[in-house]
């Protein structure tokens, strides 16, 4: 088998950082090639330093076996190597055409661009791979997926042998990753190498031919799909077992924390959101809400914090009535949130560590007198927590912005169960973070279960709720339409249920 | 956030430009004034060298020759001073009211023997400095300050501006006439005022149109309100108000009407659509101080230069004066003889203007 | 080595203004050397009339008082995402407001000044609350309304000096102030009023009030993400709505200090621009409440230095606005100068991956 691409014994120094230690990689043409690991495993330096844009410490690069120096990313286009970055470069203000012949225009005369050679060219390449791409639309007016078409169609007119898509999923909706991988499916078979970044299993185990896992800067093994399965993987990324099974069964249900009785809302066009929800949240168990997005999730997230203004029902935090209460009043009343938009709701991200340790609580002891901030305080809570929740930060001063999802994530959750709330509502908790972080969250849930709070849990994861959840509520155009124990269920009704479908069990 | 910081950024850097831009006057004017720098700057003059400061409030000197305002007047009576009496002279811009102070200091302290402040925006500063160098003599124009060490050389601007108001009347065919002005204040007024009284001496029943632009450098706002007046029916505009009236100038030239200058000899900017130019003799009253300075002679308190002391009057209309009614410079040199000898008594305020007759 | 190093990229942000700076007068540098003249000659004489004396030093200060107090105005609206470009109009409402109670009443000196203060910074502060009403009830960006504002605050201060208060001789201004209402000269034949002191209060006052008090943490949180806050029981439009109050007071006392420091009287066209120049100042001075006083020295020292400069070295004075708008560039293109500095201090392509090394 003739190996197009080679690595030797690749390293990569940050400052005192391992980014890359002593990586070896070969690569088969015409085969789907990923490269997986935790997030910081080193994968993105690894394509980065093949694209040309980071010069290796030492190590060897070889091509259709010649070794290569690969000093810039014109380089590795001359070699045939194409990297589609997860963050697109593309100038919104050209259309398609443009931006695909965009340094390599066809001119006339050398003055003039050629505009309707452009045109068909980038027609010419969109119709042999099936990307159905229109070249005359402006890049501004197109959606993300078709964008991350035309960074490919980038590539090809380039006439890039190698691909490397780097997490080219993280931004795209389910249908937009399938047609993704349709066109991979499409470009392989044309006898093109793909090298595919990603910490999905799922779609791992969909599209490769190859898998090389990476931990800690160093190969841990490079697999046959035909070998591996999504526990193996997820064992050799993280290094150990992983949670990602059910959920120990609760000790000890007890009464009813948080109540919510024929909650009702309309959006600012007077279209009802929230539709007669009842339901309630017991001491010890974990309620999941499933339901299919835009559904009256967020709405209600909202209305149990105080930022959804209630046309009609009640809510109770035991007996104490906490509808129409102020954000800051109903949350001191028990309720804590890790809110669905980490960046945008559960976090400042210019703030450091230790001031979004304590935000929400900057007015109660021991953070301050009400007046002042007690910086001391602040500073040893910061600390513990930061040791508790293994947040990983050079230090607390550091700005909450430069860390990974899954430390942003620690932090939210730190606060909001070191607030000591009655009830934790976690929406989306672990979207978009990696296998340790995500296994990192259950097992902070199950154990505010495991300790008498009621957890309410909404998550667009069937896999989520079912992993986690004692009940199971399902929300539908903004009401609750059953209650039931998830031990009666399968995903199946609950995937029925979710679209509208009846369900004859007896809710529990 | 950052993209409001980087709007608001951006906002700062066209004002920033903007008052750039706005300010090329200057520029020149310094050059023009290196030269007697050059004389003043490094060799340490002797102890007995008579030195003269002069100073500008905001206006600043102007760009070029033909558009020499009241600040470039100041100048020439410094620069007469150094040929005339061998003095070292030297000039200080201001660009904002915080500099008068210091800048007056700087000169009094660095042995200046006279400093002279041009425009009224001296009056605080001067007040203040004076009493501390009381061998240092002072000059003020336009203003008074009541200290022992200072002369305050003011005009009656209301007697020149009364001649070219009678002269503005009596060349109009429409009835109607106008006034610019610049910033509002009481010694504008006094422009306006003598200017609607001369109107109304030729012509009882004149209209007199009259518009302040609230600047003094706003060329634009000048040309704008001059066009507006012409709008209105006037055909004579006359502009006291900086180099603002550049623009009413600019306009006259457009529309072929005639504005009428101010301070220097503007007449030869536009000839022909120059009528006259309402002239105000700063360079002779700045010279009078500070050679009696000179000769030992400095005279405190105030001078009023008016007619009588030739210190105001009208140009002589080089390019206009043969299509001007016949007699009517006759009867203006009439109306200057009879404010010279008291009989006519020239209002300061507009209100008294409006009500003005002439005496029988 | 390492630790130099590292103190160095923590320190990114001041470093790179500083050079940002330097980066402006070396710009203008060159540009005087192309048109013939002595760069050098012409820092001689700028560093000579900005400190080269007891009197230019104090001239000096007294420049900076009112660019520090303005710069800290602006600062305590941005730390809160409310932009106030109408710094101006306030500045002079709080000016004719002390300058009217300065020569109205008559009381001793210890209630008289603090009165006028007072007055000013409220008269400045209340004006702020009409954007602050547009912006929180009718979402009317903040930055339109207040520059707009400063139009109105601009004539109607004119017309009071020029129609309704009386005054004498031909300068367009209110009657002095009381000797009662006036800040008194630190040292004799200087300018430099106690209104430094007003200004290192101020200073502090921002400091304490956004970086130790649980309000000024709010306000900091509101600055930076409104929907965290919001979903964090902070009450978003209150906040918002004190800081328009806080930056317009603190316009106010800057115009106030002017007052009674320096003219002791109202006078038109008093201000260059302090309301202006103060964005410049908080922006240069990296939003941060000594970085404040460090930029306004710097203006400061612009205007009287390059007063001295052109007397003496026969430099334009334009120059002034020259190298404003050079430092403002330079500071604008922090990013890319961002890039270059960590070159410098980390070698290549670590810029780039300080983020990915953090996670």
């Amino acid at each position: 088998m003739a190996y197009i691409l080679e690595l030797h014994d690749i390293c990569k120094h940050f400052g005192n950082v391992l980014a890359n230690d002593h990586v070896s990689l070969k690569v088969e043409k015409g085969t789907v090639h990923s490269i997986v690991g935790e997030n910081g495993a080193g994968k993105t330096t690894l394509m980065n330093i093949l694209y040309g844009l980071y010069k290796q410490t030492s190590g060897e690069i070889f091509i259709d076996g010649t070794k290569v120096d690969i000093e810039s990313p014109s380089d590795a286009i001359e070699l045939g190597i194409g990297m589609i970055h997860q963050h697109f470069k593309l100038i919104p203000a050209m259309t398609v055409a443009e931006n695909v012949m965009l340094g390599e225009e066809p001119t006339l005369g050398k003055v003039f661009l050629d505009l309707k050679k452009i045109n068909e060219r980038t027609l010419e390449l969109s119709d042999k791979y099936g990307l159905a791409v229109n070249p005359k639309s402006m890049v501004e007016e197109i959606s993300v997926g078709i964008r991350q078409r035309v960074e490919i169609l980038k590539a090809l007119y380039r006439n890039a042998n190698i691909l490397i898509l780097d997490e080219p999923t993280a931004l795209l909706t389910p249908q937009e990753s399938e047609d993704l991988f349709r066109i991979i499916e499409r470009l392989r078979k044309d006898g093109k190498t793909i090298l595919f970044i990603s910490h999905k299993l799922k779609e791992i185990m969909q599209i490769s031919n190859n898998i090389t896992v990476l931990r800690d800067g160093k190969v841990v093994d490079t697999v046959k799909k035909e070998d591996t399965d999504e526990v193996h993987l997820a064992r050799l990324m993280v290094g150990r077992d992983v949670f990602l099974k059910p959920a120990p069964k609760p000790k000890k249900i007890g009464e009813a924390i948080l109540r919510v009785e024929h909650v009702t809302a309309v959006n600012e066009y007077h279209h009802p959101v929230l539709n007669d929800v009842t339901f309630d949240v017991r001491s010890g168990e974990v309620l999941g809400v499933a339901g299919v997005d835009g559904n009256g999730q967020t709405e209600l997230v909202k209305a149990l914090i105080g930022l959804q203004p209630l046309s009609g029902g009640k809510i109770f935090i035991y007996d104490q009535e906490i509808t129409h209460l102020s954000v800051k009043k109903m949350r001191s009343a028990g309720i804590g949130v890790i809110p669905e938009d980490r960046l945008q709701e559960g976090l400042v991200e210019d703030f450091s560590v230790q001031e979004n340790l304590f935000l929400g609580l900057q007015r109660s002891q021991p953070f301050s007198n009400g007046t002042n901030i007690n910086w001391g305080a602040v500073r040893s809570n910061a600390e513990e927590l930061v040791k508790v929740y293994d947040i990983r930060t050079p230090n607390i001063e550091h700005k909450a912005r430069l860390l990974s999802g899954g430390n942003q994530q620690k932090i939210i959750v730190a606060r909001e169960i070191f607030h000591a709330p009655d009830t934790i509502i976690a929406s989306q908790p672990t979207r978009g973070l990696d296998i340790a972080a995500t296994d990192f969250v259950h097992e902070q849930l199950i154990k505010q279960r495991d300790a008498g709070k009621g957890v309410l849990l909404f998550s667009l994861s069937l896999d989520e709720i079912m992993l986690l959840s004692t009940r199971i509520a399902v929300i539908y155009k903004g009401a609750i339409v059953a209650v039931v124990n998830k031990d009666d269920v399968t995903p199946e009704d609950l995937g029925l249920m979710m679209l509208g479908g009846s369900y004859e069990h007896i809710p529990a | 956030m950052n993209k409001k910081l980087y709007l608001v950024l951006s906002l700062v850097l066209v004002a920033t430009l903007a008052l750039t831009a706005c300010a090329p006057k200057e520029e020149a004017a310094t050059e023009e004034a290196a030269p007697a720098e050059e004389t003043t700057s490094e060799e340490a003059a002797p102890a007995d060298t008579f030195k003269v400061a002069m100073l500008t409030d905001l206006g600043g000197l102007a760009a070029s020759e033909e558009v020499k305002g009241f600040s470039d007047l100041g100048w020439e009576a410094v620069q007469r001073a150094q040929t005339e009496l061998g003095a070292e002279v030297t000039l200080l811009e201001a660009k904002e009211l915080a500099d008068l102070e210091p800048n007056l200091t700087k000169m009094a302290s660095e042995g200046y023997d006279v400093v002279v402040g041009v425009g009224y925006l001296f009056t605080d500063a001067m007040t203040a400095v004076a009493p501390q160098f009381p061998d240092t003599k002072f000059i003020i124009v336009d203003s008074v300050v009541d200290q022992p060490n200072v002369a305050s050389l003011t005009f009656a601007e209301e007697q020149g501006s009364f001649l070219v108001g009678a002269i503005a009347a009596g060349t109009s065919t429409t009835g109607t006439i106008g006034f610019v002005g610049g910033m509002e204040s009481a010694l504008i007024e006094k422009f306006e005022a003598g200017y609607i009284a001369g109107a109304r001496a030729i012509n009882p029943d004149i209209k007199v149109l009259s518009g302040y632009t609230g600047s003094f450098t706003d060329v634009a706002a000048g040309k704008e309100l001059t066009l507006t007046q012409y709008g209105q029916g006037a055909d004579v505009v006359y502009a006291a108000a900086g180099s603002c009236g550049l623009g009413t100038i600019e306009a006259a030239q457009e529309e072929g009407l005639y504005a009428i200058g101010v301070d220097t000899n503007q007449d030869g900017i536009a000839p022909g659509s120059v009528l006259t130019s309402m002239l105000k003799h700063v360079e002779i009253a700045v010279f009078d101080a500070i050679k009696s300075a000179y000769e030992g002679n400095f005279k405190a308190g105030v001078s009023v230069y008016d007619l009588a002391a030739g210190g105001v009057g009208y140009s002589p209309m080089e390019y206009t004066k043969d299509k001007l009614p016949a007699g009517l410079l006759e009867k203006v040199d009439g109306f200057a003889e009879r404010i010279i000898n008291g009989e006519i008594v020239v209002p300061t305020t507009v209100e008294e203007a409006n009500a003005f007759v002439l005496p029988e | 080595m390492h630790r130099i190093r590292k103190f160095f990229l923590k320190q990114q942000p001041v470093f790179i203004t500083i050079i940002a700076v330097l980066l402006a007068f070396v710009i203008v540098g060159l540009i005087l050397a192309a048109t013939g003249r002595n760069p050098f000659n012409a820092v001689y004489f700028f560093v000579r009339g900005a400190f080269g004396n007891m009197f230019n030093t104090t001239d000096t200060i007294s420049r900076v008082i009112p660019l520090t107090i303005a710069g800290i105005a602006f600062l305590v609206g941005a730390q809160s995402s409310v932009f106030n470009v109408g710094i101006e109009g306030q500045l002079l409402l709080g000016a004719m407001a002390s300058a009217v109670v300065g020569y109205i009443v008559k009381l001793p000196a210890y209630i008289h000044l603090p009165l006028m203060l007072l007055a000013g910074a409220l008269a400045g502060g209340l004006y702020a609350l009409i954007p602050a009403w547009l912006k929180t009830k009718r979402k009317v960006n903040e930055i339109l309304s207040t520059i707009m504002l400063n139009y109105p605050a601009t004539y109607f201060t004119h017309f009071l000096v020029l129609k309704v208060i009386p005054i004498e001789g031909v300068v367009p201004a209110t009657p002095f102030i009381e000797e009662t209402a006036r800040l008194p000269i630190l040292i004799e034949g200087t300018q430099l009023h106690a209104g430094v002191f007003v200004m290192i209060m101020v200073v502090i006052f921002a400091y304490y009030l956004l970086y130790k008090t649980s309000l000024g943490y709010e306000m900091r949180a509101v600055g930076y993400n409104k929907t965290a806050a919001r979903f964090h029981g902070i009450p978003v439009e209150k906040r918002m709505n004190f800081a328009f109050f806080l930056s317009g007071m603190m316009a106010g006392l800057a115009g106030a200090v002017e007052v009674a420091g320096v003219h002791y009287r109202f006078l038109d066209q008093f201000s260059p621009g302090y309301g202006f120049d103060s964005i410049t100042v908080a922006l240069v001075g990296l939003l941060n409440p000594f970085g404040v006083v460090i930029s306004a020295t710097l203006f400061g020292a612009l205007k009287t230095g390059i007063l001295e400069m052109s007397v003496y070295s026969g430099i334009p004075r334009q120059l002034t606005t020259l190298i404003n708008g050079i430092v403002v560039l330079c500071v604008a293109a922090k990013d890319m100068l961002g890039g270059w500095y960590a070159r410098i201090f980390r070698g290549k392509d670590t810029y780039e991956a300080q983020k990915e090394i953090s996670q």
